[in-house]
């Protein structure tokens, strides 16, 4: 019996074979674009939803890594003040200074002597002439650590010790604020991740739907496909390729709006930051995570399309 | 090469459309199929490509079991069949060229590939200038010679045809039948339904004729009755 000849088969090339296979898909591609652009409202429409969608886990994912920068910057900058007491003189601070700086815990001191401490003070302050008339200096002697571990739970066993030292008063530590933000970003981070989930479902869901309206438009169509010998897998393709194309097309849109969206807080976001007397430059979502924005679109198209073929195509007559 | 075993069809409303067929079409041999509307023949072709399945009986094809075959083996089994529907089967989203191309597609051709068969085919049906335009623009005869270069573009082993000539004037359709024969000539197996009696006789060769779902009469040229 004659079976048909498949293409490039026998003496030909393999090479010849993978073309045919490229060509193949390549029509299947381009006809898929073709429908996709042929109903543009309907597209748009989905692409836009689609885009919706995956525009508010990126948002997040953006803030939180903007915020784990900032913990960053101000885990190395935390530093433990120690008051020392009125007794204590300047060169006995001194000394003091020093030791602390024999440790290997330690990589950093200073010593702020009360006349220093009032110089800055009253250059800073618009209360000098009060502290003037007062006389007597009142604000006290201060050693300035900074330690070598730029991790929170460190600076403060360190803090919880040099506390006690006898010649200090009291000890000033800021980490309530920065374990405050590690606590935020946890919560943005974790946010993130359930919104990922979650909108993820929902775009396999949006992408899952067109497709089922496309398998029933089409129906007449996949009935002479099998008729002609089609198999399930080549009646799949153009559906998985709209999938793919949907996906792709609504992540481009996203990374699209996410630019836009940073444009407009860029300004804003530096008065803040420059409010706080920090000034570093905030990550922008960048090449890397718009590309993985666009895999993770085309992934989720994909899936929901071949989740909504097998669901609906191969419940259809033989 | 195509074979019924004591074959019935009864249809999920209770219509017995076959009762208790039986014969057996050699390889490259060529019948035709006749008996009047209703009878059965259409039900009879699409046993053979597995549209339906037999409620009683085998078909086997190319020694095959129909009743085993699996889901995923139907494809391979209809690639080796070319078929033109009695209701045409096409798609009025695409050109002529595109209808008589699919079988190519779904083989795995591109459609550059495919151009060159499809043209050929076209041009045995003669609608070669007709390739560009949409089906549905199309006479009722031409759309019957769209679906009859769609079932041989893939040059199949098994050639069915269900009333071919249906809507075609008597110098087309004899055309149509030398066209056929051609195939046959060159080995392939060709059952053709119709009830076109008088056309039917005039060509010489097997003829099978249904009445109400049964096998009546099996006659090969010359008169020799095979049942
Ligand atoms: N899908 C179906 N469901 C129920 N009954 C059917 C179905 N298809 C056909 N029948 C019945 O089976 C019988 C045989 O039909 P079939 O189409 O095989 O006849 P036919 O010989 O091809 O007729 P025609 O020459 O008019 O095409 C008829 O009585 C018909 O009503
Ligand atoms: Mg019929």
């Amino acid at each position: 019996m004659k079976t048909p000849e498949k293409p490039a088969m026998g003496s030909r090339k393999a090479n010849s074979r993978f073309r045919a296979y490229v060509d193949s898909h390549l029509d299947v591609l381009f006809d898929s674009s073709s429908r996709l652009i042929n109903s543009p409202i309907a597209s748009i429409m989905t692409v836009f939803v689609i885009s919706i969608a995956l525009i508010l886990p990126a948002l997040l994912q953006l803030v939180g890594n903007n915020l784990s920068l900032v913990n960053e910057q101000f885990e190395e900058s935390a530093q433990i003040t120690l008051y020392l007491m009125d007794t204590v003189t300047d060169d006995q601070g001194l000394a003091i200074s020093k030791d602390l700086l024999e440790r290997d815990s330690i990589n950093q001191t200073v010593y702020i002597s009360k006349a220093r401490a009032l110089a800055e003070f009253s250059a800073n302050s618009e209360f000098s002439a009060t502290l003037a008339e007062l006389g007597d200096n009142p604000l006290p002697a201060s050693i300035v650590v900074i330690p070598s571990s730029a991790s929170v739970q460190d600076t403060r066993a360190m803090y919880d010790e040099l506390r006690q030292l006898v010649d200090v008063e009291t000890a000033q530590i800021d980490l309530e604020w920065i374990q405050r933000l590690v606590a935020i970003r946890a919560v943005v981070q974790r946010t993130g991740w359930i919104f990922t989930l979650i909108l993820g479902l929902a775009v396999l869901f949006i992408v899952g739907n067109t497709i089922r309206l496309e398998i029933e438009n089409r129906k007449n169509e996949i009935q002479v496909i099998k008729l002609v010998g089609g198999t399930d897998s080549f009646i799949a393709r153009p559906f998985l390729y709209t999938g793919l194309l949907l996906g792709i097309s609504g992540a481009l849109v996203a990374c699209g709006l996410i630019a836009l969206i940073q444009l407009g807080f860029a300004s804003s976001l530096d008065n803040l930051l420059s409010l706080y007397g920090t000034n570093f430059p905030l990550r922008g979502y960048g090449m890397l995570n718009s590309l993985g924005l666009v895999v993770l679109g085309g992934c989720l198209g994909w899936i929901g399309a071949l989740v909504s073929t097998l669901q609906h195509l191969y419940g259809l007559a033989d | 090469m195509i074979k019924f075993d004591n074959v019935s069809k009864r249809y999920a409303d209770g219509n017995d459309a076959l009762s208790h067929v039986s014969f057996e079409l050699k390889n490259g041999e060529m019948a035709f199929l006749t008996g009047r509307s209703g009878a059965g023949k259409s039900t009879l072709l699409k046993l053979i490509i597995r549209m339906e399945r037999a409620s009683r009986g085998q078909v086997f094809v190319d020694g095959k079991n129909l009743n085993r075959l699996k889901h995923r083996q139907i494809p391979q089994h209809r690639s080796k069949i070319g078929v033109v529907f009695q209701d045409h089967q096409l798609l009025f989203d695409r050109s002529v060229f595109d209808n008589v191309a699919l079988p190519l597609r779904v083989g795995g051709y591109s459609r550059q590939q495919a151009s060159r068969r499809v043209r050929a085919a076209l041009d045995k049906v003669g609608l070669l200038s007709k390739e560009k335009l949409n089906p549905s623009t199309l006479s009722g005869g031409e759309q019957q010679r769209i679906g009859i270069a769609r079932a041989v573009v893939n040059r199949p082993g098994i050639l069915l045809a269900d009333e071919p000539t249906g809507n075609l004037d008597p110098l087309l359709s004899t055309e149509i039948l030398k066209l056929f024969e051609d195939f046959n000539q060159v080995g392939v197996s060709v059952l053709v339904a119709s009830h076109d009696l008088g056309l039917i006789a005039r060509l010489k060769h097997r003829i099978i004729t249904l009445d109400q779902g049964q096998l009546v009469n099996d006659v090969t040229h010359g008169g020799r009755e095979r049942l």
